[in-house]
C-alpha cells in the first residue's frame, strides 16, 4: 500500500473496515436465524414424537384412538416425515439398527429422556418413552424444507447487501476522502507556486481552527522565518562587504596618499599608524567572523565540561573590566540559590565566557559605562543569568532583527561597533541548548536573559 | 515553621514580599502561600460549575513561576514551599476559616504600592486582608529607580541593589 495516495488509502481502509463490520453482523443474524428455526423444528419433531408414542403405546386404549385422530386431524405431514420406534429389551444397546445416529445421540436420549440430532437436511428427535414397564425409544426424523428454503434466502439477501455495501462505501469513502483532502491539494498547489523569487506568497489561511488551518499557519510562519533569514543572508553580504571594505579603503587611501610624493619620517610614521589601526580594526572584524562561523556549526565538536555559573560570571567581568577598567558591573548575587550544585552546567567554558563578555560589553557600551546588574538564579531546569544595563535601549521596530550579523540598532549613532556579538552570543547559547530573551525601552535600558539547562537535566 | 499569606498579583515584583518574610522570620522554615482574591462568578454557569483550575491556568505567566522557583532555590533552607492558591471568601466567618486552615501566622502586605488588577474579578488585596483574625505586616517594595516599563516587569525586579 506504500506507493498509493493518501487519499486511495483511507477510502480502502474505510471500506475495508466497513465491510469487516457488516460481515460481522450478516453472520451473527444468519447463525442466530438458523438456530433458531431449528429449534422451533426439533419441537415440532418432539411433538410428533410424544404422539408416536402414545398412539402405538397408549396407557389406555381409548387414548390411542383420540390421539391418531387428533393427529391426522391437526397436524400436518412434515416434508420426507418418517418414525421409528423399538421397543428395549436390553439396557446397553438403545440404538435402532435402520438409522445411523451416533452413539451420542442415544446417551443423551438415556440420560435426558430426549434427544436431537441433524445430518444434512434431516432433523432428527427422539423421546424415551415408558408403557407401564416397558421402555420405548421413539425418534421421528423429517426434512425442513421451508426453513431450509428461507435460510437460502436470507444468505442470498445477506450476500447480495454485502456486496452493495462494499460498493456504496468504496463510493462514499471516495467522494468523503476527496472533499477531506481538497484544502490539503490546494496548498500544494499554492505551495509549488512559492520560490525563492515571490517568497511574500502566503497560503491563505481559513478562519476555523482545525488541522488544516493550523498547518497553513504554521507553513506561514515557516515561510515568514524563511523570508527573514533571506533578507538577511542578503543583508549580510552587504554588510559585510561594506564593513570590510571601510577600512580596506581607508588604508588603500592613506597608502596612496602617503606615496604620492616624497615626505618626511613623522609623516611616513603617522601614515603607517592609521593603516595599522585601520588593519588591526579589520583583524578584529575577521576575527569575529571566524568566531561568529565556528559556532554556527552543529555542536558537536564542542567539549562540554561541568562548569559554575557564577565563576563564569566572574570571568567574563574580569575579561570586560580589561577592556572598560572603569565599568560599573555589580555582580547581584541576591537571587543565587543555596544549593549551589543548582548553578552548574555543561558547557564550553571559553564559548560561553565569550558570550557572556560580549553581552556585558554591549552593556557597558550602550550604557556609556553606566550601572549594569548581573544576576544569577536558578529555577528547577535552568539557571538564569540577567544582564540588565540602563543604556540607549533597542527601539521596537529593530529588535527583530538584532541577531542578524552586522545588524546595528537604528539609534546606536556614533558608539562603534560591528554587529557581531549578539549574534555571536545567540549562536553560542544555542549550542548549549539555552535561550536568550532580550527585552528593551528605548532611553531606558535593555534587559538580556540567559536560561542555560541545569546540569542535572542533562 | 511558619506559615506566611502573601497577596499576589502575578507581578514578580510582588514577589519581594518574599523576601521581606524571609528576613522577618529568619532561622524559621517558613511555608508561603501567594494568594489571589477573586470575586466569585455569581453567573449560573459560574455558580453550578465552579472552576478553579481552568483561571488560575490563565493567570499567571512562565516567567512568573519560573521568579517563584529562583525564590525557592535561593531560600531553600527556610523556603519549606510556595503555593499558589485563589480566595473567594466574602464573607469573615469564611477568611477565618480560610485561614485557619491553612494555620496562617502572618499575613504580609506591601506599603506603597498599587496592586494590578490582572482580571475582572480580581479584588484589592487591601480591601481582603486587612481585618485582623492574624497580625498583619507592612513592608515596603523597595522601588527601583526606573519608572513603571517591560523591565520593571522581568526578573530583574527581583534584583536586590
Amino acid at each position: 500500500m506504500k506507493g498509493l495516495k493518501i487519499q486511495l488509502k483511507i477510502t480502502l481502509w474505510y471500506t475495508l473496515l466497513t465491510a469487516a463490520t457488516f460481515l460481522l453482523f450478516s453472520l451473527l443474524i444468519y447463525f442466530f436465524a438458523e438456530r433458531l428455526s431449528s429449534e422451533d423444528f426439533y419441537k415440532r419433531l418432539d411433538i410428533r414424537a410424544v404422539m408416536v408414542a402414545h398412539a402405538n403405546f397408549p396407557q389406555s386404549a381409548a387414548s390411542s384412538y383420540l390421539i391418531k385422530n387428533l393427529r391426522n386431524e391437526y397436524l400436518e405431514k412434515l416434508p420426507f416425515e418418517k418414525e421409528y420406534f423399538q421397543e428395549i429389551r436390553d439396557e446397553n444397546s438403545y440404538s435402532i439398527p435402520a438409522l445411523n445416529l451416533p452413539g451420542e445421540f442415544y446417551e443423551n436420549l438415556k440420560i435426558y429422556n430426549n434427544a436431537s440430532y441433524k445430518s444434512k437436511d434431516t432433523y432428527y428427535a427422539g423421546i424415551l418413552h415408558k408403557q407401564g414397564r416397558k421402555k420405548i425409544v421413539v425418534i421421528v426424523a423429517a426434512q425442513n424444507e421451508y426453513i431450509k428454503n428461507q435460510l437460502i434466502n436470507l444468505k442470498l439477501i445477506l450476500l447480495l447487501g454485502f456486496l452493495l455495501t462494499i460498493g456504496l462505501t468504496f463510493f462514499l469513502g471516495f467522494l468523503f476522502s476527496k472533499q477531506i483532502f481538497l484544502p490539503i491539494r490546494k496548498m500544494t498547489q499554492r505551495v509549488k507556486e512559492i520560490n525563492t523569487e515571490n517568497l511574500h506568497l502566503r497560503l491563505s489561511e481559513n478562519t476555523n481552527k482545525d488541522e488544516v488551518g493550523d498547518l497553513a499557519h504554521t507553513f506561514n510562519n515557516m515561510l515568514d522565518r524563511l523570508e527573514t533569514s533571506f533578507e538577511s543572508q542578503n543583508n549580510f553580504v552587504s554588510n559585510a562587504s561594506h564593513e570590510l571594505s571601510t577600512p580596506l579603503t581607508s588604508i588603500i587611501g592613506e597608502a596612496e596618499l602617503a606615496l604620492s610624493k616624497e615626505r618626511n619620517p613623522e609623516e611616513y610614521r603617522q601614515a603607517m599608524l592609521i593603516v595599522l589601526q585601520d588593519a588591526e580594526r579589520l583583524k578584529a572584524i575577521i576575527q569575529s567572523l571566524l568566531n561568529l562561523a565556528q559556532t554556527g556549526f552543529d555542536g558537536k565538536k564542542q567539549q562540554m565540561v561541568l562548569l559554575r555559573t557564577d565563576e563564569l560570571v566572574v570571568n567574563a567581568k574580569s575579561a570586560v573590566d580589561r577592556i572598560y577598567p572603569d565599568n560599573k558591573i555589580h555582580i547581584d548575587y541576591s537571587l543565587m540559590p543555596e544549593d549551589e550544585q543548582l548553578l552548574k552546567i555543561k558547557g564550553n567554558e571559553s564559548l560561553l565566557t565569550l558570550a557572556l563578555t560580549n553581552i556585558m560589553l554591549n552593556a557597558c557600551k550602550y550604557s556609556n559605562n553606566d550601572e549594569v546588574k548581573v544576576g544569577i538564579g536558578a529555577t528547577n531546569q535552568h539557571v538564569v543569568l540577567l544582564i540588565q544595563d540602563k543604556g540607549i535601549g533597542i527601539p521596537a521596530s529593530d529588535i527583530q532583527y538584532i541577531y542578524d550579523p552586522f545588524f546595528r540598532a537604528s539609534n546606536t549613532g556614533k558608539i562603534k561597533g560591528y554587529g557581531i556579538g549578539l549574534p555571536l552570543a545567540r549562536n553560542i547559547v544555542r549550542i548549549h541548548k539555552g535561550e536568550l530573551k532580550v527585552s528593551s525601552v528605548v532611553n531606558e535600558g535593555t534587559l538580556v536573559e540567559l536560561y542555560l539547562p541545569a546540569a542535572s537535566r542533562f | 515553621m511558619k506559615n506566611i499569606l502573601i497577596p499576589t498579583d502575578f507581578t514578580i515584583k510582588s514577589l519581594k514580599l518574599i523576601n521581606a518574610a524571609v528576613e522577618q522570620f529568619k532561622g524559621e522554615p517558613l511555608k508561603i502561600y501567594l494568594i489571589h482574591a477573586l470575586e466569585p462568578d455569581s453567573s449560573i454557569s459560574g455558580l453550578l460549575f465552579f472552576k478553579k483550575r481552568s483561571k488560575a491556568n490563565f493567570m499567571y505567566s512562565d516567567s512568573f513561576l519560573d521568579a517563584c522557583e529562583m525564590l525557592r532555590n535561593k531560600y531553600c533552607s527556610a523556603l519549606k514551599g510556595i503555593h499558589i492558591e485563589f480566595y473567594f471568601g466574602q464573607t469573615n466567618s469564611y477568611k477565618k476559616n480560610f485561614l485557619e486552615a491553612r494555620k496562617i501566622d502572618a499575613i504580609m502586605l506591601p506599603l506603597n504600592y498599587k496592586f494590578e488588577r490582572c482580571s475582572g474579578d480580581s479584588r484589592d488585596p487591601f480591601e481582603v486582608w486587612r481585618q485582623k483574625f492574624v497580625p498583619v505586616q507592612y513592608h515596603s517594595l523597595s522601588e527601583l529607580p526606573m519608572p513603571k516599563s517591560i523591565l520593571s516587569e522581568s526578573k530583574a525586579s527581583l534584583l536586590s541593589i
